[in-house]
């Protein structure tokens, strides 16, 4: 779906405070998957999701869309931004129409969509993210910050792209919006077969929602594969200046007083499996307690 | 494009520079500035240059802090300076795409070019070498006359150390409303003028939006912060005026009354 | 000492519609006390903080700052420089962009004396450990450390009470935990109250009591550890308990005896491995 080839970006300005810059980017998101990116601040994340949909151009290195040299001589490329939708960090700062309607169709009238098709493509949005089809008319700064969010969100889904990048979606709304909100884009990414992209702090959600992570340190990937086995490097993790999840660390310390228990337990599922397992072992007349 | 927040941002060392009062530095970069729109020898400029650096390696600035910032301004340069070169009458030097280039517009557009690095680099070094509160103090004292008109100087001053915080962090947000509606398909690039206007309009509604919210944040942390207006304050920085700032006085005084002479004197207009 | 009595908060949105932010708020907050707030979006945290220190005046109802009432012009400042304030967005609380001279601001507006205020400037810098970029430029600095020096600014003051309203909401989880072991040491060491509006659960086990706000209104005010054991009140709250709570609540109903109130990490290994070993005897 998407490729990247030994990209690498280079500020002009060489600035001391600016690191967020990428090196010898190898990397290829699978149509249908959804994956994670987690990294510090400054670690190179934005920017490497910023190549994804052209809005970066590579200092070095090519970047594939479709199998498309999205930066080849003549290619448009703001049809990239179509197929691939970003989603930014705090996307309601992003609204200016004077009513919900035109600011959902903004994305949709750029790319040249027919007013006619449009209204249904906006209600299948609002329908996505969850809010009433009456808003339409109202001003999208009468609502509160999670709806506008949501408003927000729904202007990118409603150009139905192939591949959704979220940049920490869930900053700011409390944990129940969280929740509900990463949930519709699991169904998208399962229900539709789309990519999802997100851009995560919380291990805890990248360990339940995604199928691949990606680490980011100083601007390279640092570790990739499936969460699960991410995050039994707890130690590199902590290097990078990242968290695991809570309950992970309980049973590390578990370890840590000589028990037996897997490094690899990150859902309140696998706790108690896991601690009625050891709880037989101990039945069984095991000591691990010296 | 937006990115050139380091332009122009406080330098903090240790230096001689850095000691004098600000209110001197402020009047002497006035002078300066007056004084670049006099001379007109290449060779006055060069020397001028010379000086410059002196004065900021004096003030443990680096150069290279320096000719970055005039980098990025160079493309205004050079197009200020090629809309020049075309329109100046004279005798033929050569064509370009079939338009005289004369020798005196190329001796006009290269004066020119040199003198706004010289501008450049004076007012840079207040800026580098002067923190905001001082900046600020010594724009309060410099505006104190106007208290006559009931206007409040140390509100005014305020108001302009705010906008130096703000506006890096304003060229940041503006970049980033900008790649938000980019990501939405909007047309910046676009070739029809409407369409781009239609795509600019795009950052200007959520930044005044942005700011506005960011106004009142400010205006609630100030005065949880005890803020009540302008009057009845102490300062952080106290302006007095050394023994330095009185030989930086007269050092620039002889400097200035130096280069009026050479600039009157055709001798040195040969040399160019 | 903060008393609030009898709070009613109306406002108007854009839309010219009366929302009732808050509904008759009773609440005591003692010196030295560590208290957090928690509530959905919108639950009206945020604007019962904004009355602690005046910022926002009762219309009905009454806030006392140790006993001086908040309505009244000539304890403005008092009741300010009493109760400091920290709030969500880094970027929008300085006033200038060198460190040290944003922090003397509050000291400017207080007439404090040249010596002294470079002397508090110093102690405040110091005390959340970032002396060492008293000249930094504020626009270099990370999002959590510009949050440390929103704190010294505050601090400075020497404040009786602190008020966070979502300090952590826009830090990424290292900076999250340098800034919750700050307001720890804050209240620990220095004795100053602190009220912590949160949206993440696992910083509200720093507190030692909870407020829960729905709708305007409080609806409870115990301590973190009861608070989390009831998970059905939490969730008809909109919000969760932490992943451990989770676990440990399950283990309880399997007949398992753990204490289902622990937000330590530690502890509630120690707690597991006790259940563990307790089987073996």
């Amino acid at each position: 779906m998407i490729q990247f080839h030994n990209v690498t970006y280079t500020y002009n300005f060489n600035t001391d405070t600016c690191k967020d810059a990428i090196k010898n980017i190898n990397l290829k998101i699978l149509p249908g998957e959804f994956l994670a990116i987690i990294g510090q601040t400054g670690s190179g994340k934005s920017t490497l999701v910023e190549h994804m949909n052209g809005l970066k151009k590579p200092t070095v290195g090519e970047v594939f869309v479709s199998g498309q040299d999205i930066w080849q001589k003549k290619f448009d490329i703001t049809k990239v931004r179509f197929k691939v939708g970003l989603v930014f960090q705090y996307p309601e700062h992003q609204m200016f129409e004077q009513d919900v309607f035109s600011e959902i169709a903004f994305g949709l009238r750029n790319n040249g969509i027919a007013e006619t098709k449009i209204e249904s493509l906006i209600f299948e949005a609002l329908d996505f993210v969850g809010l009433p089809h009456d808003i339409l008319n109202s001003s999208p700064f009468d609502f509160s910050g999670g709806q506008k969010r949501k408003i927000a969100i729904a202007s990118t889904i409603a150009m139905q792209p192939d591949v959704i990048i979220l940049d920490e979606p869930t900053a700011g709304l409390d944990p129940y919006s969280s929740e509900l909100l990463l949930k519709k884009f699991k169904d998208y990414n399962k229900n539709k077969g789309k990519t999802v992209i997100l851009v995560s702090h919380s291990m805890e959600e990248v360990v339940r929602f995604a199928d691949r992570v990606i680490v980011m340190h100083n601007g390279e990937i640092k570790m990739e594969g499936e969460p699960r086995k991410i995050f039994t490097k707890v130690e590199e993790l902590n290097e990078m200046g990242l968290d695991v999840p809570q309950i992970l660390k309980v049973f590390l310390e578990l370890r840590k007083l000589g028990f037996p228990a897997r490094a690899d337990i990150y859902t309140v599922e696998e706790a108690k499996q896991e601690f009625f397992r050891l709880k037989n072992l101990t039945k069984g007349g095991k000591s691990f307690v010296k | 494009m937006l990115n050139n927040m380091m332009v122009g941002q406080f330098f903090a060392a240790d230096s001689i520079i850095h000691k004098l009062d600000p209110r001197i530095k402020l009047l002497l970069t006035f002078v300066y500035t007056l004084l670049m729109f006099f001379i007109e020898s290449m060779f006055i400029f060069t020397f001028n240059i010379l000086a410059i650096i002196m004065v900021y390696k004096l003030a443990r600035v680096p150069l290279k802090i320096l000719i970055k910032s005039i980098k990025r301004m160079l493309p205004i340069l050079l197009i200020s300076a090629g809309i020049n070169i075309f329109l100046i009458q004279g005798e033929t030097v050569f064509k370009f795409l079939g338009i005289n280039i004369t020798k005196q517009g190329l001796c006009m557009v290269s004066t020119m070019i040199v003198r706004i690095i010289c501008l450049i680099s004076g007012m840079l070094l207040l800026l580098y070498t002067t923190s905001p509160a001082e900046l600020v103090a010594a724009i309060e004292k410099i505006l104190k006359p106007l208290k006559i008109f009931k206007v409040s100087p140390e509100e005014i001053a305020i108001m302009f150390s705010i906008a130096l915080h703000f506006v890096p962090v304003l060229l940041l947000e503006a970049e980033r409303i900008m790649n938000a509606q980019r990501a939405r398909g909007a047309k910046f690039d676009s070739k029809h003028l409407k369409e781009k206007l239609k795509a600019y309009i795009t950052i200007v509604i959520p930044l005044l939006i942005s700011t506005s919210n960011r106004a009142n944040d400010l205006a609630i942390a100030m005065e949880s912060r005890c803020y009540h207006g302008g009057e009845n304050r102490t300062r952080f920085k106290i302006l007095h005026y050394s023994a330095y700032d009185l030989y930086a006085l007269l050092i620039s005084l002889l400097y200035v009354l130096l280069l009026l002479i050479f600039n009157k004197l055709d001798f040195f207009k040969i040399v160019m | 000492m903060i008393k609030i009595e009898n709070l009613d908060c109306m406002y108007k949105t854009s839309n010219n519609q009366m929302v009732q932010a808050l509904k008759g708020i009773n609440l005591t907050i003692n010196p030295g006390e560590f208290v957090a707030i928690i509530g959905a979006n919108g639950s009206g945290k945020s604007t019962l903080a904004k009355h602690m220190n005046g910022i926002m005046l009762p219309k009905e109802g009454d806030v006392f700052v140790f006993g001086k009432n908040t309505k009244e012009e000539q304890n403005n400042l008092f009741i300010k420089k009493s109760v400091g304030m920290v709030f969500q967005n880094p970027d929008n609380q300085f006033v200038t962009s060198v460190v040290e001279e944003d922090i003397a601001f509050a000291l400017e507006n207080l007439e404090i004396p040249f010596d002294e205020m470079h002397e508090r400037v110093r102690m405040a810098l110091e005390c959340v450990g970032m002396y060492e970029y008293k000249d930094a430029s504020i626009e270099s600095l990370s999002g959590g450390q510009k949050q440390k020096i929103a704190i010294a600014g505050a601090i400075v003051m020497q404040p009786k009470f602190l008020v966070f309203d979502e300090p952590t909401s826009m830090l990424d989880p290292q900076s999250r935990e340098e800034i919750c072991s700050l307001l720890k040491r804050l209240n620990e060491t220095m004795n100053i109250g602190i009220i912590f509006i949160t949206q993440f659960m696992e910083e509200v086990a720093l507190a030692k009591r909870v407020i829960v706000m729905n709708d305007g209104k409080i609806v409870k005010d115990i301590s973190p550890g009861c608070l989390f054991e009831d998970i059905d009140f939490l969730e008809s709250m909109k919000l969760k308990a932490p992943q451990i709570t989770y676990f440990c609540l399950e283990l309880n109903k399997l007949g398992e005896n753990i204490n289902p109130g622990i937000l330590d990490l530690k502890e509630c290994a120690d707690e597991l491995a006790a259940a563990l070993k307790g089987n073996k005897l």
